[in-house]
C-alpha cells in the first residue's frame, strides 16, 4: 500500500519567543493575550522587547512612557527603557502611537 | 318466555288499574263527562271495586316483587304534618267529625237564615250536622277505600250549567251548606269538621295503598321487561314515564273531582249566604289541596320512575340541544359526531322539542314537576353543557377544523363577546343563547307557569359565563396537548385567552399545566432535544396566551430545575443555534411531511375527538424500538391509539423519524427572525403613550415585575439554562470545535456570532471574535506563505543554483512531498478553550512540511514561535491498494496511523503489511487510545483488517478469499468488541495519579476547603483560582480548566456542589 497524503490542515498555537517571563509588567496580562485596550491579540497587540530585559504590551509602555514621571525609564527596572528593534515586523517609533498592524499576506485567498 | 311474563303482568297490571279507577285510559275525564253516561253505568262508582279490590290484595300479595313497596307506601305516610292538611288520623275516624278542629272558613262566616225547616230544631243540630256530614262525605268518598258508600257513583260531575233538578244534587248542596255555615245554621252542633281536609285524608289514604302500589307495579313491570329483554332503552323509559303519568292523571281526576264538587258546594253556600268572603279562603283552601297533592305526588315518585324520567329527559333535552347520546352513537359508530346544535329544519330535534313540551307539561298537571323535578332538569342541563363543551370543542384547536355552527349567530350579547374573536367562543354563546337558554326557558315555564319569565337575560350571561368556564377548564386541561401542537394550535389559545380572566383561574391552568408537565415530560423517558422543542413550544404558547409572562414565570421553575440536571440541554441549544440554514429547511420540510402525514392518519381514523380523550392519560408510552417514549408533538397521539396500532403505523414513524430534526432547529430559525431579538430599550416602555393595546399588568404579578416587550425565545431558554457564563463557555468550545472541524466558511457562525453579540454584548464574546480572526488570519497567512515559496522555488529554479537563502534550505527533491498541500491553523492560544497538546510522531513527509511552514511563519512573524497540535486538524489520503485507490477523509491521527502502515517499496509484491498496536505504540509514541480508535476507524473502511488482538494488517485486495472476507466483515465488529475487553485494562492506568501529584491535590484541596469555609461560602472558578494563585507560595500551575476537573472530581465525591456557577462546600 502506497499512502499519498494529499491534504493537511495542522493546527498551532503561537505564543512570542521570549524568556518565560509571560506576564506582562504593566498590565499583568498574558504576553500572547492583549493589553486592556486592545481586542485582538498578536499583530494588533505586539510586544516590545526592552533591551533591559523586560518586555511589555507596546501600547503598555508606550502609555507608560508618555507620561511625564516615567522620565523614558522602564518600569521594571528604572533604567532608560530601550528596545530592540524587530526585523520584518513594522518599524516602531515613539512618535507614532498607531501602530501598523503587520500588512503582510492579508490578501484574501 | 320473556314475552309471556311481561304479557302476563301487563294483563295483570291492566285488571288492577281498572278495578281501582274503573274507567278506561282513553275515557274523557268526569269533569266534561255527560251525567248521563255515569248514570247509564247504573252502578255505583265504587261497587266493582270493592269486589276487585279483594282480587287486588290477592295479587299483590302473590307478585314477590310489590312487597318492596310496602314500606314505602308506610313511608309516605309519614312526612306530611307540615302540610297541614294530612293529619295523622285514619280515614275511616274522620267519618265522623268526633274531634274538634276549627275551620278558617267556617269561623268567619257571618250568620244567616236557617234553610232547612227540618233542621230548625236546634236541639237536633248535631244529628243535621252529622247527617250533613254523611251526604257530603259519601259523595265525595273514593272508589276502592273499605269504607266508601255507595251513593257516590251515581252522583253526577256537573258544571254550573247543568240543571239543579237532581234531588241528590240538592241534598248534597243542602248537606254543604249545613257543613260551611254550620255556626249560623246549626249553631248547637258542637262537634264540626273541616270537609276539606277530610277530602285530603281521604285522598292521602286512597293514594298510599291504591296508586303508589299501582304506580310501583308499573315501574317493576317495564324494570323487569327491560331486565328480560337486556334493553334499557330509551323506549322502556319513555313506557314507564308514560304510564305513570296517566296513572297518576286518572288518579289525579278522582280527587280533583272530589274536590270540584266541594268548591262547587262551598260556592253555594256562599252564595245562599250572601257573603263572597269565604269564597276566597275556599280557592285559597284549593290551591293549597293542590299543592299538597302535588307535593304527595312528587315525594312518591319512586327512584326507578325518576331515574326513567331523567334518561327520558336526557334523551329529549340531547337531541334539542344537538348532543348525540352516548349509546346512539355506539349504535352506529361509523359516524363521528360532535355535538352541534340542530338547524331550523332538523326534523327530530323538532319532532324531540314537542315531545319534550308535552312531558314537561303532563308532568307539571300530576305534579311531578316540583322541586325535584327541576332539580333533576338543572342537573341534566348542567350535563348538557359540559358534554357540549367536551364534544364539540376537545382537540379542537385550529381555526380551520373548528365547527361554525350558525353563520350569523343571532346572539344579543354579540358585541361583549365578538371582543375576544374567537370561533369556539362566538359559536359557544350562540349555542347557549339559542339553544340552551331557549330551552331553558321553555322547560321552566312549563313547570311554573306562575313565574313570568323563569330564564332572564341575565340567567343567559350566567350560562355563558358557565359555559365559557367550562371551556376553560376544557382548554386547561388540554393545554399540554396543545403546547405540542403549536403553533397549529393558536385559535385554542385565543379561547383560553378570552376565558382565562380570573386569577384564579390562572392558578389553576398553571398547576394543571406543571403537574402535566411533571407526568408528561419532566422524567427520563424524554430526551433533552424534546424537552428543550417542548420547552420553545412553552414559551411561545404562554406568551401567546399572556404577554406579560407571569403564566410562562409560573410554570417554568420545575422545567427549569430540571433542566439542570440534563448536561447536555446547553450544547444541543448552541448546536441547535448554529444550525445551517440548508438544516433549518430540511427540518422544516420534514415537520410539513410529518404534519401531512398526521393530517392524513387523523381523517382515515375515524372519531379524533374521542381518541383523544383516551389517550390524554400520561405520557408515559412505551418506548418503541428507534424511537423515545415522548414522541414529540403529534406523533406521540398516533403511537397511543389503538386504531392506528402496529398495523398501520410503521408507515408513519420510520418514514418520518429520519427526517425529524436531530438539532433544535427551531432556535436558529428564531435566531433569524428579527422579532425575536429586538431587545426593548427599557425606558422606552413606560412612555408609549399612543399604546392602544395596553393592558395593566396581570394581578398574580409579582412585586418587581418587568414587563417584556417580546417573547424572546432564545433568552428565555439561555436564562432557564443558567448563567450567561455558562452559555457562552459552552458556546464558545463549540464554535471552536467547528472551527477546528472541516475548513469551509463560517458564514453561519458569524452570524450566530453577531446575533449573539447583540444579545449579551461584544465583551462577553470577544473570544469567539478572536477565535475567528484567528481563523481567517490563518487563511491568509497561509496564502501568503505558499506565494513566498513558489516565488523561492522560481528563483531557485531561475537561478539554478542549489544554494538558498541560509536560513531557508529549499528542498529540491521534496517534489514527491509537494503533492501534499500543507496548511496550518494558527491559534492564540489564551482564547481557545482548553487546547491539549497531544505528543505524537507525524510521518516524515509531514514533519519536513512541518519545519519548514514554521519557518516561513517565524520570519513573516519574528519574534513568535509555534506549537503544533499534532491531534488537531484533518488531512485526506490517498492510498494506492493493489487492487483500488481509496481517499478519505480523516483526522491527522488516523492518517498517521495508516502512513505508518505504508509499505516501504510499495511495488513489491511482499505480503500485506501487517502490525501491531503495540509497535505502532513504539513507532509513533502516540497515545494506545488513539492508535486503538485509529486502527478500528481504519477496519471500519475496510482498509485495514484485524488479525488478532491488537494485531491488523493492511487489506490490499478486497475479495482475496472467502475467510477474509467474512474475516474482514467481521472485522469490525470484533473490533467494537474487543473494545470493551480493552478498557479494563487500560483504565486503571489512567487515573493513577503518581504520588506527588496526589500529594499535591491534597494540598489544594486542604486550601479550597478552608478558602470556602473562612473567606466565602460560595465562589467562582474564576475567584477561586485567583485565591490560589496568591495563597499557594510556590505557585498555583494549574489552569482554570485544570481547576475545574480537579472540583468536579469532589462535586463527585459529594464534599462540594456548584450553583450555577459558584461552588460551595456541602454541608453536612
Amino acid at each position: 500500500m502506497k499512502v499519498n497524503i494529499k491534504n493537511w490542515n495542522a493546527v498551532a498555537t503561537w505564543r512570542w519567543d521570549i524568556p518565560e517571563d509571560d506576564v506582562c509588567g504593566i498590565c499583568q496580562v498574558d504576553f500572547d493575550g492583549t493589553c486592556p485596550a486592545c481586542k485582538y491579540p498578536g499583530d494588533d497587540c505586539s510586544l516590545l522587547l526592552g533591551k533591559c530585559g523586560h518586555n511589555f504590551h507596546m501600547h503598555c509602555i508606550l502609555e507608560w512612557i508618555k507620561q511625564e514621571s516615567a522620565k523614558g525609564q522602564c518600569p521594571m527596572c528604572r533604567q532608560k527603557f530601550e528596545w530592540t528593534e524587530q526585523q520584518n515586523e513594522t518599524s516602531i517609533d515613539t512618535t507614532r502611537d498607531q501602530v501598523e498592524p503587520l500588512e503582510m499576506g492579508t490578501e484574501p485567498v | 318466555m320473556a314475552t309471556a311474563v311481561a304479557s302476563q303482568w301487563k294483563n295483570r297490571r291492566r285488571r288492577v288499574f281498572e278495578s281501582v279507577f274503573q274507567t278506561d285510559i282513553s275515557q274523557p275525564t268526569p269533569y266534561s263527562t255527560p251525567a248521563a253516561t255515569f248514570l247509564g253505568q247504573n252502578q255505583p262508582f265504587g261497587g266493582p271495586a270493592a269486589s276487585n279490590d279483594h282480587h287486588y290484595h290477592h295479587t299483590r300479595g302473590t307478585a314477590a316483587s310489590s312487597a318492596a313497596f310496602f314500606p314505602l307506601q308506610q313511608k309516605q305516610h309519614h312526612p306530611h304534618p307540615e302540610h297541614g292538611l294530612f293529619h295523622e288520623t285514619e280515614p275511616s275516624v274522620a267519618h265522623s267529625p268526633t274531634t274538634s278542629s276549627q275551620s278558617t272558613i267556617l269561623a268567619e262566616s257571618p250568620p244567616a237564615q236557617p234553610r232547612f225547616p227540618s233542621l230548625v230544631n236546634t236541639a237536633d243540630d248535631q244529628i243535621a250536622y252529622d247527617r250533613a256530614w254523611h251526604v257530603v262525605t259519601a259523595r265525595i268518598a273514593l272508589p276502592a277505600s273499605a269504607t266508601a258508600d255507595d251513593s257516590f257513583g251515581t252522583l253526577a260531575p256537573e258544571s254550573q250549567q247543568t240543571p239543579r233538578g237532581s234531588v241528590a244534587d240538592a241534598d248534597f248542596y243542602e248537606a254543604m251548606n249545613c257543613l260551611v255555615n254550620a255556626k249560623t245554621v246549626l249553631p248547637r252542633a258542637t262537634h264540626t269538621e273541616d270537609i276539606v281536609s277530610w277530602h285530603a285524608q281521604q285522598v292521602r289514604a286512597h293514594f298510599a295503598q291504591h296508586v303508589i302500589p299501582l304506580w310501583a307495579v308499573c315501574v317493576n313491570d317495564q324494570a323487569v321487561a327491560m331486565w328480560v329483554n337486556r334493553d334499557n332503552g330509551y323506549e322502556r323509559h319513555m313506557a314507564i314515564v308514560m304510564t305513570s303519568i296517566r296513572t297518576l292523571e286518572a288518579a289525579l281526576r278522582l280527587y280533583f273531582y272530589g274536590l270540584e264538587l266541594l268548591m262547587r258546594g262551598f260556592r253555594r253556600a256562599e252564595e245562599t249566604s250572601g257573603s263572597d268572603k269565604g269564597t276566597a279562603d275556599a280557592e285559597l283552601v284549593a290551591v293549597r289541596f293542590r299543592r299538597d297533592i302535588h307535593a304527595l305526588v312528587s315525594i312518591s315518585a319512586s327512584e326507578e320512575l325518576m331515574r326513567s324520567v331523567r334518561f327520558v329527559m336526557m334523551r329529549l333535552v340531547g337531541t334539542v340541544l344537538g348532543i348525540p347520546s352516548v349509546d346512539a352513537s355506539n349504535a352506529d359508530t361509523s359516524q363521528p359526531d360532535r355535538p352541534s346544535p340542530p338547524t331550523e329544519d332538523d326534523v327530530k330535534a323538532a319532532a324531540a322539542r314537542q315531545r319534550l313540551h308535552q312531558l314537561v307539561e303532563q308532568l307539571h298537571n300530576v305534579g311531578l314537576a316540583g322541586e325535584r323535578f327541576q332539580v333533576m332538569f338543572a342537573e341534566i342541563m348542567d350535563q348538557m353543557m359540559c358534554d357540549f363543551v367536551r364534544g364539540a370543542y376537545a382537540g379542537v384547536w385550529t381555526a380551520s377544523d373548528r365547527p361554525i355552527f350558525s353563520t350569523t349567530p343571532n346572539t344579543i350579547s354579540r358585541s361583549a363577546i365578538s371582543s375576544s374573536s374567537s370561533p369556539c367562543i362566538i359559536s359557544l354563546a350562540d349555542w347557549v343563547e339559542n339553544h340552551f337558554s331557549r330551552l331553558s326557558y321553555e322547560v321552566l315555564s312549563r313547570t311554573s307557569p306562575s313565574m313570568s319569565s323563569p330564564v332572564t337575560l341575565a340567567n343567559v350571561k350566567t350560562y355563558q359565563a358557565l359555559a365559557l368556564s367550562r371551556l376553560a377548564v376544557l382548554r386547561i386541561a388540554e393545554l399540554f396537548d396543545i403546547v405540542l401542537a403549536w403553533p397549529s394550535s393558536r385559535g385554542a389559545l385565543d379561547d383560553l385567552r378570552a376565558t382565562i380572566t380570573t386569577s384564579a383561574r390562572r392558578l389553576q391552568l398553571t398547576t394543571s399545566f406543571s403537574r402535566a408537565l411533571q407526568t408528561r415530560l419532566l422524567h427520563p423517558g424524554c430526551s433533552t432535544l424534546e424537552i428543550l422543542q417542548t420547552y420553545i413550544a412553552i414559551i411561545r404558547t404562554l406568551h401567546a396566551l399572556d404577554h406579560s409572562k407571569v403564566l410562562l414565570g409560573h410554570v417554568e421553575p420545575n422545567l427549569r430545575l430540571y433542566l439542570c440536571q440534563r448536561e447536555d440541554a446547553i450544547r444541543i441549544v448552541v448546536i441547535g443555534l448554529l444550525a445551517s440554514p440548508e438544516e433549518v429547511r430540511a427540518a422544516r420540510k420534514a415537520t410539513e411531511v410529518a404534519k401531512r402525514q398526521e393530517k392524513s392518519q387523523r381523517e382515515g381514523v375515524k372519531e379524533p375527538s374521542r381518541r383523544t380523550r383516551a389517550d390524554r392519560a400520561p405520557f408515559m408510552t412505551p418506548v418503541m424500538p428507534g424511537g423515545s417514549s415522548r414522541t414529540p408533538n403529534t406523533r406521540r397521539r398516533k403511537e397511543n391509539t389503538p386504531e392506528s396500532g402496529p398495523k398501520s403505523r410503521p408507515a408513519t414513524p420510520t418514514s418520518a423519524r429520519p427526517q425529524v430534526p436531530t438539532k433544535l432547529v427551531e432556535l436558529a430559525l428564531l435566531l433569524n427572525d428579527p422579532a425575536q431579538t429586538r431587545r426593548a430599550a427599557p425606558d422606552e416602555e413606560d412612555l408609549d403613550w399612543n399604546d392602544m393595546n395596553w393592558v395593566p399588568d396581570p394581578v398574580d404579578a409579582g412585586a418587581n415585575y418587568k414587563r417584556p416587550k417580546s417573547e424572546d425565545v432564545i433568552g428565555t431558554l439561555i436564562s432557564a439554562l443558567g448563567s450567561e457564563d455558562v452559555f457562552i463557555n459552552e458556546f464558545t468550545s463549540i464554535i471552536a470545535e467547528r472551527l477546528l472541524g472541516e475548513p469551509g466558511r463560517f458564514d453561519q457562525e458569524l452570524r450566530v456570532l453577531d446575533l449573539l453579540k447583540r444579545r449579551f454584548g461584544e465583551a462577553a464574546l470577544q473570544n469567539c471574535d478572536v477565535m475567528i480572526k484567528d481563523v481567517q488570519d490563518s487563511r491568509r497567512l497561509d496564502a501568503a506563505i505558499r506565494r513566498t515559496r513558489q516565488q523561492d522555488g522560481a528563483e531557485q529554479r531561475a537561478l539554478s543554483t542549489p544554494a538558498g537563502p541560509p536560513g531557508r534550505p529549499r528542498e529540491n527533491e521534496s517534489t514527491s512531498s509537494a503533492e501534499t498541500q500543507y496548511h496550518a491553523r494558527i491559534l492564540s492560544r489564551l482564547f481557545w478553550p482548553a487546547l491539549e497538546r497531544e505528543h505524537f510522531l507525524l510521518p516524515r513527509p509531514i514533519v519536513e512540511q512541518q519545519k519548514e511552514y514554521e519557518q516561513d511563519y517565524e520570519s513573516l512573524k519574528s519574534g513568535r514561535k509555534l506549537t503544533w497540535l499534532n491531534q488537531l486538524g484533518q488531512t485526506r489520503v490517498e492510498l494506492e491498494l493493489r487492487d483500488r485507490t481509496v481517499t478519505v477523509d480523516c483526522t491527522t491521527v488516523e492518517a498517521t496511523v495508516i502512513y505508518a502502515f505504508q509499505d516501504p517499496d510499495s511495488s513489491s509484491d511482499s505480503d500485506a503489511v501487517r502490525r501491531s498496536a503495540d509497535e505502532l505504540y513504539n513507532e509513533l509514541q502516540m497515545d494506545e487510545d488513539l492508535i486503538a480508535a485509529a486502527l478500528s476507524f481504519w477496519a471500519s473502511k475496510g482498509v485495514l483488517r484485524r488479525l488478532q488482538h491488537g494485531v491488523y494488517a493492511v487489506a490490499e485486495t478486497l475479495t482475496t478469499d472467502p475467510t477474509s472476507a467474512a474475516d474482514q466483515a467481521g472485522a469490525s465488529a470484533s473490533a467494537e468488541e474487543s473494545e470493551p475487553q480493552q478498557d479494563p485494562l487500560r483504565k486503571p492506568t489512567k487515573p493513577a495519579v503518581d504520588a506527588k501529584e496526589q500529594e499535591r491535590r491534597a494540598i489544594y484541596w486542604q486550601y479550597i476547603r478552608s478558602m470556602l469555609t473562612n473567606s466565602s461560602a460560595s465562589m467562582t472558578l474564576g475567584q477561586m483560582a485567583m485565591m490560589m494563585k496568591m495563597m499557594i507560595a510556590d505557585g498555583f500551575p494549574w489552569s482554570n480548566e485544570e481547576l475545574q476537573e480537579f472540583l468536579s472530581e469532589k462535586i463527585a465525591e459529594g464534599q462540594l456542589e456548584v450553583t450555577g456557577v459558584k461552588y460551595r462546600l456541602v454541608k453536612k
